[in-house]
């Protein structure tokens, strides 16, 4: 049987859909959640699901759209989990000095308190590694989620189809930074599956 | 002689009865140190274990099995200068030193490729063939298999 993989952040322009999925087809993706499509959709049996990112002010507008709701954060900042935010919200988005800086540690308690789950751009990581930054605030997010105090789900993030990769390959970045196989495969299947499981999408896998 | 038995029994199972009730004072007395070390034999002691021994083994070889689809014609010799770039970007020249990745076989047909690395850098490989991806070197990356022998490998290179 041939496993099958979900991308639960990709931001490819909808002008290369097609060529993305096939991509992602040959790379055993069953699910795909993009940013840019208007509805749910199915192509050479990929789904598309269609996700809309929205920063703290944007909440309102995001209640009425069927699609995976991600509060995009960037900076503690812009972290901001009201009531409001979380009745909506799927899962948060984190990124930029989120990432990078370790003194933001109170930022993921309170991720870890209110127990949202928290998506990650691998494209993002990457982007990182090979400008040479440090990701100790990422390696925090990574230790909460190795004690399963938190979700974890990394998606391709991608901007381009040369950044969509094997699922194997965001398994080995995993891997590389530290996370157990059990804990590193998870971030990749199932935990994809429970956000969007949570966010009405029961039927995707 | 029933009588004799019976003597014979009643002293083994008083004796029984002695050891277990020392038994259970040497628990009570010891209870502590007992739960200290089972403490500390918890899963961050482990994966310490696991890695000092992982250390200690032999520096063993993986064999990765991968399908590299580029759009133009690439040799072993090309494909192995890019892999070391990737992978010292990636690295540095000491994790390079220690991988030591060697592209061993290209079969055209089936465009599947064979790399030698150190079983501790096998994971390392694949990031590296995969920024080689993002800088549009190669369209796409297939991890296929790992083994443990090159003529494994090399099978499993020739057939599509």
């Amino acid at each position: 049987m041939r496993f099958k993989y979900v991308d639960v952040s990709n931001k490819t322009p909808p002008s290369l859909l097609n060529q993305l999925v096939e991509k992602a087809s040959n790379y055993a993706y069953s699910v795909i959640v993009l940013q840019d499509i208007p509805d749910f959709r199915t192509l050479s049996d990929v789904k598309l699901i269609p996700c809309t990112i929205v920063s703290y002010d944007e909440v309102p507008q995001a209640i009425k759209s069927k699609s995976l709701k991600v509060l995009s954060a960037r900076t503690p900042d812009e972290l901001k989990l009201s009531n409001r935010v979380l009745k909506v919200l799927n899962a948060v988005e984190v990124g930029g000095r989120l990432l990078t800086d370790s003194k933001f540690r109170k930022s993921y308690v309170k991720l870890v308190n209110v127990g949202v789950p928290v998506i990650i751009n691998a494209s993002e990581v990457l982007d990182l590694i090979s400008s040479g930054r440090d990701l100790s605030g990422l390696r925090v997010l990574l230790n909460f989620y190795e004690r399963s105090r938190i979700t974890i789900a990394l998606g391709s993030g991608a901007r381009n189809l040369n950044e969509v990769h094997h699922p194997i390959i965001y398994y080995a970045l995993l891997l590389e930074l530290g996370l157990s196989e059990v804990k590193a495969l998870s971030a990749l299947t199932t935990n994809p599956v429970s956000i969007l499981r949570g966010a009405g999408f029961d039927w995707v896998a | 002689m029933t009588g004799l038995l019976e003597a014979v029994y009643l002293v083994i199972a008083s004796v029984a009865l002695i050891l277990a009730v020392i038994a259970l004072l040497q628990l009570i007395i010891f209870r502590r140190e007992i739960r200290y070390v089972l403490g500390s034999l918890n899963s961050k002691v482990l994966r310490q274990v696991v890695k000092s021994i992982e250390k200690r083994r032999k520096h063993k070889n993986r064999y990765l099995v991968v399908r590299l689809i580029s759009s133009s014609n690439i040799s072993v010799n090309e494909l192995q200068k890019r892999l070391d770039e990737a992978f010292i970007e990636l690295y540095g020249r000491r994790g390079y030193s220690e991988a030591s990745p060697r592209v061993l076989y290209f079969n055209e047909k089936t465009s599947k490729a064979v790399i030698r690395v150190r079983n501790h850098y096998r994971w390392g490989v694949l990031l590296a063939l995969a920024y080689l991806e993002r800088k549009e070197l190669l369209t796409q990356v297939f991890p296929e298999r790992t083994t443990g022998t090159y003529k494994k490998a090399k099978r499993y290179a020739e057939t599509a």
